[in-house]
């Protein structure tokens, strides 16, 4: 998944906006601890819709994302649903808070089930759900004969994921 | 068209209107497909909030690395969290001499340090953050089986304190004792002291002043974040 420590791009990202947002929290007369909380959250949900392809690069710069989103974590709480974040005033993302799909206590029954899956498994299940590749895509990348393949291969995976959650 | 692809269809978000009328239908009168929709959108949600957590742990610590004042870095992020914390209790004025109180006032679970400094894990391997996620999530039973299944696996003192932790978490001061003294002949200071700490503040939950004197008379001499801490709760116990 995102390398933070051997990525130039998003260290040079974070660093060189950094200072700029801090500043910014600053005039709402927020500490620093909770403007960088703020920041790093931002900078989270960045790299989310980074690696799903879902910002336009050519009209906006990483930067300008990055700024937007994080004012709009400033502005709002994002905990309960989900948001429309307005770039510009024009350009519109969604960012979804996942957390209202999923109990605590299924979650640390998830959590434990994944940390057991096979690196194979886990690989076409993050491409799938959290990177949003349709398995066509899968298919290409992961070089299936074709896409029943791919189809019947998620669906074995989430066989033994359902079975690695109910049964420890 | 097969329920399995309309599902697949449906979180690629690449049904048509016909097929988006199909699914409803489906979802209405077929429990076992509404069963595995709500079963496929919680692990969708599980992977993302679990990779979020993820990232912004790094975040974390390349923010420590890159900006924190130069002394601190030097000291270390264990060092400096213990030190955070340990400050916050300076400005906390006892009153009580009750030994009790004093286990209340100063005890705090060890941080959660280890998971995000500790290198040569492998990206894939994610039960040490499963195990940390359960100690942060407050489930100390459950983390503690995890824990020990990670010392078996490299024998790291570390998940030692952890396990340790937990037991007092769940009021299982003998057993934490015991394990608190695995940790005696450890060569990190930062464990052996770590261990010394939570000894002393257990034998004084018990109210055995004599053996919480004694610990705490051992970390006088070790000049880092707890030392000052024990002068405090020696003068403490004697008033």
């Amino acid at each position: 998944m995102i390398d933070v420590f051997n990525d130039d791009f998003i260290k040079q990202l974070y660093t060189s906006n950094r200072e700029k947002f801090l500043n910014y929290c600053k005039t709402y007369k927020i500490n620093v601890g909770e403007s960088i909380d703020i920041y790093q959250d931002a900078f989270v949900a960045f790299l989310e819709q980074y690696k799903k392809g879902k910002l336009n690069l050519v009209k906006s710069t990483p930067s300008t994302y990055l700024f937007a989103i994080g004012k709009f974590m400033l502005y709002t709480n994002l905990k309960k649903q989900k948001k429309l974040v307005t770039l510009n005033n024009e350009e519109v993302f969604e960012f979804e808070n996942f957390e209202h799909e999923i109990s605590e206590e299924n979650y640390y029954k998830l959590s434990t089930a994944l940390s057991k899956m096979g690196s194979k498994c886990m690989a076409i299940l993050q491409a799938f759900y959290y990177s949003n590749k349709k398995l066509d895509q899968i298919t290409l990348e992961f070089k299936y004969e074709n896409k029943d393949v791919a189809k019947s291969q998620k669906s074995r995976c989430l066989k033994q994921l359902r079975n690695f959650m109910n049964n420890g | 068209m097969d329920k399995e692809k309309l599902i697949n269809k449906y979180f690629e978000d690449t049904l048509t209107s016909e097929e988006q009328l199909m699914f409803k239908s489906i979802l209405e009168s077929d429990a076992a497909f509404a069963e595995q929709l709500t079963f496929e959108k919680q692990v969708r949600a599980a992977i993302h909030l679990q990779e979020r957590l993820k990232l912004k742990q790094k975040l974390q610590i390349f923010e420590n690395q890159q900006f924190k004042p130069q002394n601190l870095k030097k000291i270390g992020l264990v060092a400096a969290s213990l030190l955070f914390i340990l400050t916050s209790y300076w400005v906390y004025n006892l009153s009580s001499k009750n030994t009790e109180k004093i286990f209340a006032n100063y005890y705090q679970a060890y941080p959660n340090t280890l998971a995000p400094i500790v290198r040569g894990v492998e990206e894939g391997d994610s039960l040490q953050f499963v195990a940390f996620e359960l100690y942060e999530a407050k489930k100390y039973a459950e983390s503690i089986e995890i824990f020990e299944k990670l010392y078996a696996r490299n024998n790291n003192p570390s998940y030692i304190l952890y396990i340790a932790i937990c037991q007092v978490e769940l009021q299982n001061f003998t057993t934490a004792i015991s394990t608190f003294n695995k940790l005696q002949e450890e060569k990190n200071i930062d464990l052996k002291a770590s261990s010394y700490w939570y000894l002393a503040l257990i034998y004084l939950k018990q109210n055995d002043k004599a053996k919480a004197t004694e610990y705490l008379q051992k970390l006088e001499t070790f000049n880092n974040a707890y030392s000052q801490q024990s002068v405090e709760v020696l003068k403490k116990i004697k008033d």
